[in-house]
């Protein structure tokens, strides 16, 4: 491939231009000399390394906040389905429930046998009086 | 391969200067400061020529390198907030002085070369100013034939487009 072959005669505006262009540049080229010997422009180590630890203190602190971030965080332990009660049981708990909780005896102020077993148990005075 | 001799340098030197000033975006110090690292890293052996193309065509890659290093650690130190009045990532532009001297069609030129992409800039540049192949252009730029074509036709048509008009 040849720049030749690129070229079309539409180029010639942009070729003068260049041409133009390249003798402005030369016109106002410096010594060759002169660049070598020129004194590198002058750097400020001090404030570039404050910059760079600044810089470099600011990614540490990122990293280490994406690190706790990312570390897994312990889950609450689950209470056992067994001890579960749900929250609206104490609606179901009336006035006088332990009445209907257990079976009446005669003769007795209190049930002989209570359904969940909480009432008392006769005693033998009790269960002498009964016919 | 023996080291490059400071004459050689010196008869490419008006080349050089032309293509640091297109990699520098026309600002003439920094064209200068690229140039004296360049031949400073030539003439001490920190780069040497192996002679798998023409010594021009290798010089020019190493003002490119050095060229686009600069304006990277340019970019770091903006970063880290130093000369952060200074941003210089995007090109210098010359003193009015420099610009009142020059021609209106080499002005016109190079304020659309400037609003060019960077490779496209570097190509036309290295056809037309410097009068390299395109193979050679696109050995200067590190890119492919075929990309280095395709920047050159799209590089033209704007260059058209902003010189002439559509």
């Amino acid at each position: 491939m040849s720049d030749r072959d690129e070229r079309d005669p539409h180029d010639d505006a942009l070729r003068r231009a260049f041409s133009e262009l390249r003798r402005q540049d030369a016109a106002g080229a410096p010594d060759f000399h002169g660049v070598v010997a020129r004194t590198p422009p002058v750097r400020r180590p001090g404030r570039a390394r404050l910059g760079q630890a600044l810089a470099a203190a600011a990614l540490a602190v990122a990293f280490l906040v994406g690190l706790l971030a990312r570390r897994p965080r312990p889950e609450p332990a689950l209470p056992s389905i067994a001890a579960w009660t749900a929250p609206t049981d104490f609606l179901l708990r009336t006035p006088g429930g332990e009445l209907l909780s257990g079976v009446p005896r005669i003769g007795s102020d209190r049930p002989l046998v209570t359904l969940d077993g909480a009432a008392g148990a006769p005693d033998s005075r009790e269960r002498t009086a009964s016919p | 391969m023996p080291r490059v001799q400071a004459e050689e340098l010196e008869a490419l030197h008006p080349s050089s200067y032309g293509w640091a000033l297109g990699c520098c975006g026309y600002d003439r110090e920094e064209a200068q400061d690229v140039l004296q690292a360049v031949y400073v890293k030539v003439l001490e052996g920190g780069a040497r020529f192996d002679g798998a193309s023409t010594l021009k065509t290798w010089l020019f890659a190493v003002i490119r390198r050095t060229a686009a290093e600069r304006r990277r650690r340019r970019w770091m130190r903006a970063l880290a907030f130093d000369r952060w009045r200074q941003r210089s990532v995007a090109p210098a532009l010359p003193d009015p002085e420099q610009e009142a001297h020059g021609a209106e069609s080499a002005r016109r030129l190079r304020a659309a070369l400037r609003a060019l992409p960077r490779r496209q800039r570097e190509i036309v540049h290295l056809v037309f100013y410097q009068d390299l192949s395109l193979d050679d252009a696109a050995r200067v730029s590190g890119i492919s034939a075929g990309s280095a074509r395709t920047h050159y036709h799209r590089a033209k048509a704007r260059l058209r487009a902003i010189l002439v008009g559509p």
